[in-house]
């Protein structure tokens, strides 16, 4: 059997088990033979609960009758199945005669399934099934970090407060108001009280910050700290499933440089005074970044803060330059594309645009002065160390500025004829748009999407669009990958993996008439709404936080690394796993774009 | 050979599966033995290992391995192909008291071994004073891989099974361990089952039988040819 913990030792993901637990696996291993053509995993099965590791030999997986892998020597089948409990709809047969390894899933009896190298399953870990004695950092509960409550009441003074809080070595104590619930720290104390503004005898309430921000007690510490900068605080309360609070947690108590970091250049990027003192806040966030990730916050998380920090570097430049022009009309600033979408890569462009009230008939049409305006604005952006998008989505741009009419005729002309030049590409990129300043009107972008008057041609024509972007599948044995060019022989995991699924959420955004939101948020609604399955999101999800976290990791890397991050990886980079969880979670997500293009239109009427 | 058959014919031969069993049902133990020496009558096991076979599948978790003292010294000739010396066997069971674990894994199985006639004649002379035999129910992977004209049919040898292992694209354990060469024989074995099944049922609805295994075995075997 030592030839049995050779072979599964040295390869992923059990090269990283220890001699103890590899001696488990081969004890759970069962060899089985398969005669040319017979099957190994049948079409119907509804759960797989083991994995097959090809030993000799080779099998062919089909996708009804067509195949779609050819397996070898080494190769594994069913990780992500087993991971994700997902049915494979897929048939598994012996294309040669075949020795497969048997094995039940190892995670049940392991004693540190930990070490397992399922390296590109995150989305899997988080869904708790992989999580037993494995919880990331970033992924602790609140209930185990916070910390009592202190409280006073409403008339208590500022003094009795302050004492009652260093009795209790806290540093806040929640106050009950007429106007709901507040929260005193040691910051008011040092802002309102140690300035003299507010007197030691005053009531507390006075210095209070009311209300409080709360966050349900099931939350996870990445989802506190994700709040913590959005919102710029650096406590939260606590509170259980009633609303009652139960306790604080304070940026100190959740973890070390993951969490203090991100708040760090959240707080410089507040306190800059200058758009020098600005850039040398904002050129923390590549190092942030890096840091959140080694701490091991998931990819969407590391995104929705990266998108956060953007937000706050654009806010701070609009409060620090003055701009006569936009400040004579009613305005908003509007993000496009990933950072819309709250999942931007650490490379991402910043995609902007503007939208402003019609001014009045009889004045002369701002449009120009506050296009000047707008590019000093991205000027500045481009100084914080923001890339501006190369492909001209940027405010300063006619076609990305315009009056909210303008903006309501353009969206209603695509639609009338999406065979107008760019009518798709446009408005494919209002429908990724995210108003940061005057939400009500920054939605005139989106506006026209919720009317009825779009037709099934312009749904079908962005369809196309969107199917328009298809993964690398029939493959065997290796990528299909770009022929020529600088990128010979790679494989570019932004189009292939990741601009599939966006595009895909994207027209479900279109179709259901709700722009909001991150692609996962956008195949939920969709598979709420019946344009999807339960498992078509599930698996689009899933193939998404996968590439997503590759090209996270790929990037965060080449910046450590210093050196330029491409979303092209070479085929033979990847470990053997990940190859094969890539081509598996491309399959899956070529047969939803298949069967959407085929019956979208029963699926508009659901 | 005979006068042995007329002395087994008496004792008991241990519980094995209906021969009507469709191969994939029956459980197997595919055993081999190193040995002292290879005189039938006088040498003694040494080591024995036995890889279990249900539904099939060769369970890992179910092989055995086990050292056995012997009363006489481990030849020269033994000792250069299994490298088990006497001073690594002290402490181990003489065969009177490993053959109750031995009882254990044949009982209720079909015995495999490679060059079975050879594990046979030293698993029975183990038995006799139990009152117990291996009875006819044997199957021969050396046999089968003649049946599968995967061997020189013509050859008075028996054929290799390190080779036959590679020649078949199979992967070949520990050589000469008697846990290794099991495992590599229970490999082999399913894989010749395999190809049998497929010649069988391209003909026949029925799925093929211990029975029809048995004879096929039988039939390829070296004795019956040299008789």
């Amino acid at each position: 059997m030592k030839e049995f913990a050779d072979f599964l030792g040295g390869q992923p993901p059990f090269d990283g088990l220890d001699a103890d637990d590899l001696v488990r696996l081969v004890r759970h291993v069962e060899v089985e033979y398969f005669a040319a053509g017979a099957v190994v995993v049948a079409e119907d099965e509804t759960r797989i609960d083991h994995l097959w590791v090809v030993r000799t030999g080779a099998l062919v997986v089909l996708d009804r009758g067509q195949v779609v892998d050819l397996l070898g020597v080494g190769d594994m089948f069913g990780h992500l199945w087993l991971l994700s409990g997902l049915p494979p709809r897929l048939l598994v047969r012996a294309d040669e005669e075949s020795l497969c390894l048997r094995i039940p899933d190892p995670r049940a009896f392991l004693a540190n399934p930990e070490r397992l190298r399922f390296t590109a399953v995150e989305a899997a870990t988080r869904r708790g099934a992989l999580a037993d004695g494995a919880v990331l950092r970033g992924d602790r509960r609140l209930a185990d970090l916070m910390r009592p409550v202190v409280r006073c009441a409403e008339l208590d003074s500022v003094r009795d407060a302050a004492d009652r809080i260093s009795a209790a070595g806290a540093s806040c104590a929640l106050v009950s108001t007429a106007t709901g619930l507040g929260i005193i720290t040691d910051h008011d104390f040092r802002l309102r009280v140690a300035t003299g503004r507010v007197g030691v005898d005053a009531p507390a309430a006075r210095v209070a910050t009311v209300p409080a921000l709360t966050i349900r007690e099931d939350a996870t510490q990445a989802a506190a700290l994700l709040r913590m900068v959005e919102h710029g605080v650096h406590h939260l309360v606590v509170c259980d499933r009633s609303g009652r609070p139960v306790g604080v947690v304070r940026v100190v108590d959740l973890a070390q440089a993951d969490v203090r970091d991100p708040l760090l250049i959240r707080s410089a990027i507040e306190g800059a005074t200058s758009i020098d003192q600005l850039a040398e806040a904002a050129r923390l966030l590549p190092a942030t970044l890096v840091e959140l990730f080694d701490n091991g916050v998931s990819a969407a998380h590391i995104g929705a803060v990266h998108a956060a920090i953007v937000d706050a570097v654009l806010r701070r430049v609009l409060s620090l330059r003055h701009s006569p022009a936009l400040g004579a009309v009613e305005h908003s600033w509007v993000l496009l594309g990933s950072l819309a979408r709250q999942e931007p890569l650490p490379m991402s462009d910043i995609d902007t645009a503007l939208v402003w009230a019609d001014p009045p008939e009889s004045e002369p049409d701002p449009a120009a002065m506050i296009r000047k305006e707008a590019w000093e604005v991205l000027r500045d952006l481009q100084r914080c160390g923001l890339a501006l998008c190369a492909k001209g989505a940027n405010a300063h741009s006619p076609v990305f500025s315009r009056s909210r009419s303008g903006w309501i005729a353009a969206a209603r002309g695509w639609q009338h004829d999406p065979t107008q030049e760019n009518a798709l590409l446009l408005s494919a990129m209002v429908a990724d748009s995210r108003p940061l300043t005057n939400v009500p009107l920054g939605r005139a972008l989106t506006e026209q999407i919720r009317t009825h008057t779009r037709s099934n041609q312009f749904l079908r024509a962005l369809l196309d669009e969107a199917l328009g972007w298809r993964p690398p599948t029939g493959f065997v044995r290796d990528f299909v990958v770009a022929h020529g060019g600088e990128h010979r022989g790679q494989l570019d995991l932004k189009s292939g993996g990741l601009a599939p699924v966006v595009a895909l959420a994207r027209w479900i955004a279109i179709v259901s008439g709700d722009a909001r939101g991150t692609t996962i948020d956008r195949l939920r609604r969709g598979a709420r709404s019946g344009l999807l399955s339960q498992d078509e999101a599930d698996t689009l999800a899933g193939g998404f936080e996968n590439v997503y976290a590759m090209l996270l990791r790929h990037e965060l890397r080449a910046v450590r690394g210093g050196t330029t991050p491409t979303t092209y990886f070479m085929p033979r980079e990847l470990d053997t796993l990940t190859r094969r969880h890539l081509r598996e979670s491309f399959r899956a997500i070529a047969l939803v774009q298949t069967r959407v293009d085929r019956d979208w239109w029963r699926r508009l009427d659901r | 050979m005979r006068s042995a058959r007329t002395m087994f014919r008496r004792r008991a031969p241990l519980p094995t599966p209906h021969p009507r069993t469709p191969w994939r049902a029956a459980e197997y133990c595919v055993i081999d033995l190193e040995t002292t020496g290879l005189n039938l009558g006088r040498d003694e096991i040494v080591a024995y290992g036995a890889a279990i076979v249900a539904e099939a599948r060769i369970s890992c978790g179910r092989s055995a391995y086990g050292l056995v003292r012997p009363a006489r010294p481990v030849s020269v000739a033994a000792l250069t192909v299994h490298g088990l010396r006497s001073a690594d066997l002290v402490d181990a069971p003489t065969i009177d008291e490993a053959v109750d674990d031995l009882v254990g894994l044949l009982t209720n199985r079909v015995v495999v071994a490679h060059a079975a006639w050879i594990e046979r004649a030293f698993l029975n002379r183990a038995l006799r004073p139990r009152g117990m035999s291996l009875g006819r129910a044997v199957l021969d992977t050396a046999a089968l891989l003649r049946a599968c004209r995967l061997a020189d049919v013509s050859a008075a040898r028996e054929p290799d099974l390190e080779t036959a292992s590679r020649r078949l694209g199979l992967p070949v354990h520990t050589p000469h361990h008697a846990l290794g060469d099991s495992f590599t024989t229970a490999q082999v074995f399913l894989a010749l089952a395999t190809r049998l099944e497929r010649g069988h049922t391209g003909s026949n609805p029925r799925p093929l039988t211990l029975r029809q295994l048995y004879a096929i075995s039988r039939h390829h075997s070296l004795d019956r040819r040299t008789a």
